[in-house]
């Protein structure tokens, strides 16, 4: 296990360096980022001059991205236009986007499996279809859609929360957003966990426990859930990337202040330096997840083995 | 998105940002030290902004820089509405004289005492020749400094310090605690150098600013009615009353200014009344507005910016002036702003609207004036449209429906091919009509925001031959002559009369023509009252008064 951990973090090196160029030449490929400002704003030629010169707009692309690299083991991420540090960008909003995309996958996760293990034992039931409706319809609608409609049923007709931003604080502030961000993998949740469990089931070893007269509920707990919930985990572990993507969409409508309204703000602004900050940063978060589930994988199944 | 960033080409008017500054619509009688005059009404309440790319005045360049700057500065010159309700420049309570004893080239400028920072700072002559020589110095890296140029003021010795050859401004010198004295590269009259002086890019920095900007960024130190007392973030900044104001103070104990990355969400905390002030709303909320917020919706015409179209010099499809009129009255704007814009615009008859001394003349005439047949028949009689097609430029943030109605509304009316073209950024366009390989056919067409209230900064730099930014390669000698006449005047009503006889000289030649301003638009929850958007886009924030 040892072993299989140091090379799952070394491979995250070459990724590291992959992903950093392929952005980097990606926006750089837009064209100058000086070409987002407007006429009225490029008045100031001893100001372009200035920009010129912190973003190495005049070097070749190639050594505008080792420069870049070069500072960022230096630590330095580098700065937007206006001069705000990009380490300090991310210091600040990635926390607001971890506890808004942590509260969305507590919901998967408590939801997700409370109502599919209730589907499973429910199977063909009224419950069992009614969720199978409400995920398929959770899944179709597109995140903005439900996000206008749960800000403006929450927020602005019954008025329980306030409709925007992050000013009431954890949970309150959250919620809403969390459950817009979460809704689509939820039903994903739901719909694995109920067939996982469906098929562990019926299977041989849990018949056996039943023929010897273990109680329904110590069955269902202790072999049967923990059996079932690989796939779970494994689908919870790749759906972090799509929360913080997702985020994008979600920080915007909800006005919260993460990591992934910077990003969309960048994009806009072609500021290569932040994207590929906050690009890189998501990317390595993803690694480090998806080992993080390997590792809980082989918790939870003693036969998986990474040697 | 609003933003931001708001869509920035033709359909919508307006360049990112002008060099803002800061009207006062309030028409108080500056008596000196009213700092305890009239009962304040106390309270707090929120504003909605987006984030201001710095507060820092040098780099304040913005709407909401300027906004939040109205509430933590106090500079030479503010903007108050006339009796005809065009904005004119006065004195600040903490502007005791400015005056010119040899026709503009010289100035006075005397400062009245007991005006200090928050940090206790005094504000002296040395204070702005500091700050002003910081701004202009090249490496220092400052949007703004470009003001203190031939641009705008033309302060002498500029360009040695713009160009890192020396830190002192030679044109800028203290003679006593409270005066300093200004001299310029050309004589200008007492309106334009007080225009000038309005903007927050003028303001005075404490010395602590200059030492270390990157600290004075996250909290500036100001010396106006309200004070910061914590770093601002992402989420805003919350202002509170400064009790040592030498000024007249601000109604409200406190302000709030929340930072929204998108309108739709400012305009969902609005009708939630979570929200107090806005001066912006989102483009899909204009059907709604009124209905929602009643007469708490504001929409008020004489915004200072406009939109316009224009045909490149360079390009023979629009050589004969009969076509260039034709084309313009084949859009009927009236119908566009309504239909589109829910009469949050107004279709323009010159470059300056009413709120600017000198504007809201019909200087265009007949040719703004929409007639489809009179369209056709000016077109065919001067043989059609070269090559019979032409292009309506569009920036790949906008949706397209302006460009759309555009191009059916001449199509319809004279049987020209119309299409609209899409352009990535400002940089692709300009490109296409500036470049080596200019495109054929293209109606160019953007906005400007003004940076200060005179009929000259609407028209300057789209159209004079000496402009960086006459993208159009407008040349009329006329035109220049008029302009730098008006510029020269020392007489204010010789001035706006030169620079309105410009104005008509780009009419005459029709190459370029404003379809309309934008109205300012906002809202207002019910606990505040006495909200007013001046016609910058700045509201007055220190006579806004919460609802007891």
């Amino acid at each position: 296990m040892g072993r299989f951990v140091v090379r799952r973090l070394l491979q995250i090196i070459p990724i590291f360096f992959g992903v950093t160029f392929l952005v980097y030449f990606l926006v750089s490929a837009l064209g100058s980022p000086l070409d987002t400002l407007s006429p009225q704003q490029k008045r100031n030629p001893a100001y372009l001059e200035f920009l010129t010169e912190q973003f190495n707009l005049n070097d070749p692309f190639i050594v505008q991205y080792l420069k870049y690299i070069g500072n960022v083991f230096t630590g330095d991420l580098g700065t937007t236009f206006a001069g705000e540090s990009v380490t300090e960008i991310v210091i600040t909003r990635m926390p607001v986007t971890a506890t808004l995309a942590g509260t969305a996958l507590v919901i998967e996760l408590v939801l997700g499996i409370v109502i599919g293990v209730i589907a499973a034992r429910r199977r063909g039931k009224l419950f069992d279809n009614a969720s199978l409706v409400i995920a398929l319809i959770f899944i179709a609608i597109p995140v903005f859609v439900l996000a206008f409609v749960m800000q403006w049923l929450f927020g602005i007709k019954l008025g329980w929360v306030v409709p925007t931003g992050v000013s009431e604080g954890w949970p309150l502030s959250y919620i809403v957003p969390a459950f817009v961000l979460a809704a689509g993998s939820l039903a994903y949740v739901i719909r694995i966990t109920r067939q996982s469990l469906l098929e562990t089931l019926n299977t041989d070893f849990i018949r056996t426990a039943r023929a010897k007269g273990l109680p329904a509920g110590t069955i269902l707990r202790r072999y049967g859930l923990r059996n079932s919930l690989i796939p779970v985990v494994v689908f919870l572990g790749l759906d972090i990337g799509a929360l913080m993507t997702g985020a994008v969409v979600t920080e915007g409508i909800f006005n919260v202040p993460g990591i992934g309204q910077q990003l969309f703000t960048s994009i806009k602004q072609q500021e290569a330096v932040v994207i590929v900050g906050i690009v890189t940063l998501f990317v390595i978060i993803f690694q480090l997840l998806n080992l993080l589930v390997d590792v809980i994988s082989a918790a939870l199944d003693p036969r998986i083995r990474y040697e | 998105m609003r933003n931001r960033r708001r869509s920035l080409a033709v359909g919508a008017v307006g360049l990112a940002a002008g060099l803002l500054f800061t009207a006062c619509s309030s028409s108080s009688d500056s008596s000196g030290d009213s700092g305890d005059v009239g009962a304040t009404t106390g309270g707090s309440f929120s504003m909605a902004i987006e984030k201001p790319p710095a507060l820092t005045p040098t780099n304040c360049y913005d709407l909401y820089c300027a906004q939040v700057n109205r509430t933590l500065f106090e500079g030479l010159i503010e903007f108050q509405k006339s009796s005809e309700g065009a904005l004119e420049p006065v004195k600040t309570d903490m502007a005791k004289d400015i005056t010119t004893d040899d026709d503009g080239k010289t100035w006075k400028i005397e400062i009245n005492s007991g005006f200090t920072f928050t940090n206790g700072e005094a504000v002296t002559a040395q204070t702005f020749v500091d700050t002003w020589n910081y701004a202009a110095y090249g490496d220092n890296g400052q949007q703004l400094g470009f003001v203190m140029g031939p641009d705008q003021l033309n302060i002498v010795g500029y360009d040695q310090v713009a160009s890192n050859k020396s830190k002192k401004m030679s044109g800028l010198n203290v003679e006593s605690d409270s005066i300093l004295t200004v001299e310029l590269e050309k004589p200008m009259g007492q309106s334009l150098f007080y225009n000038f002086l309005g903007g927050p890019q003028v303001l005075p920095l404490p010395s602590t600013a200059i030492k270390d900007p990157k600290a004075y960024e996250k909290q500036p130190i100001g010396n106006g009615p309200y004070k910061l007392e914590a770093p601002w973030t992402n989420q805003g900044m919350t202002v509170v009353r400064n009790d040592d104001f030498a000024g007249e103070a601000g109604n409200a104990d406190e302000i709030e200014f929340k930072i929204y990355a998108d309108n739709n969400a400012l305009w969902a905390d609005l009708q939630a009344n979570e929200l107090d002030v806005a001066s912006t709303l989102p483009q899909n909320a204009l059907v709604q507005a009124e209905s929602v917020l009643g007469d708490r919706f504001i929409n008020d015409e004489g915004g200072l910016q406009y939109a316009y179209y224009g045909y490149p010099a360079n390009d023979p499809t629009f050589k004969e002036k009969d076509v260039r009129v034709g084309l313009a009255k084949a859009i009927n704007w009236d119908e566009i702003n309504d239909k589109i814009y829910f009469n949050t615009r107004t279709t323009a008859t010159s470059f300056a609207p009413d709120t600017i001394p000198g504007g809201g003349k019909d200087v265009c005439g007949d040719s703004c004036v929409f007639d489809g047949a009179g369209a056709k028949e000016l077109i065919d009689g001067a043989g059609g449209v070269p090559g019979g097609a032409v292009l309506i430029p569009q920036l790949s943030n906008e949706t397209g429906d302006v460009q759309k109605a555009i191009c059916n509304q001449i199509q319809t009316n004279t049987g020209v091919k119309c299409t609209p073209q899409i352009y990535k950024d400002f940089g692709e366009l300009i490109g296409a009509v500036t470049g080596e390989k200019a495109t054929k056919g293209l109606i160019y067409g953007l906005g400007w925001i003004a940076d200060n209230p005179t009929i000259q900064n609407m028209i300057t730099a789209n159209f004079s031959s000496t402009s960086p930014y006459n993208d159009l390669g407008y040349d009329n000698p006329e035109f220049d002559r008029l302009l730098q006449e008006g510029n020269a005047a020392t007489d204010a009503a010789n001035q706006i009369e030169k620079w309105q006889q410009a104005e008509k000289v780009i009419y005459d030649d029709f190459r370029a023509w404003a379809t309309q301003f934008r109205n300012n638009i906002g809202g207002y929850s019910t606990r505040v009252s006495n909200v007013d958007i001046s016609p910058d886009g700045i509201v007055d924030l220190s006579v806004v008064r919460v609802n007891s």
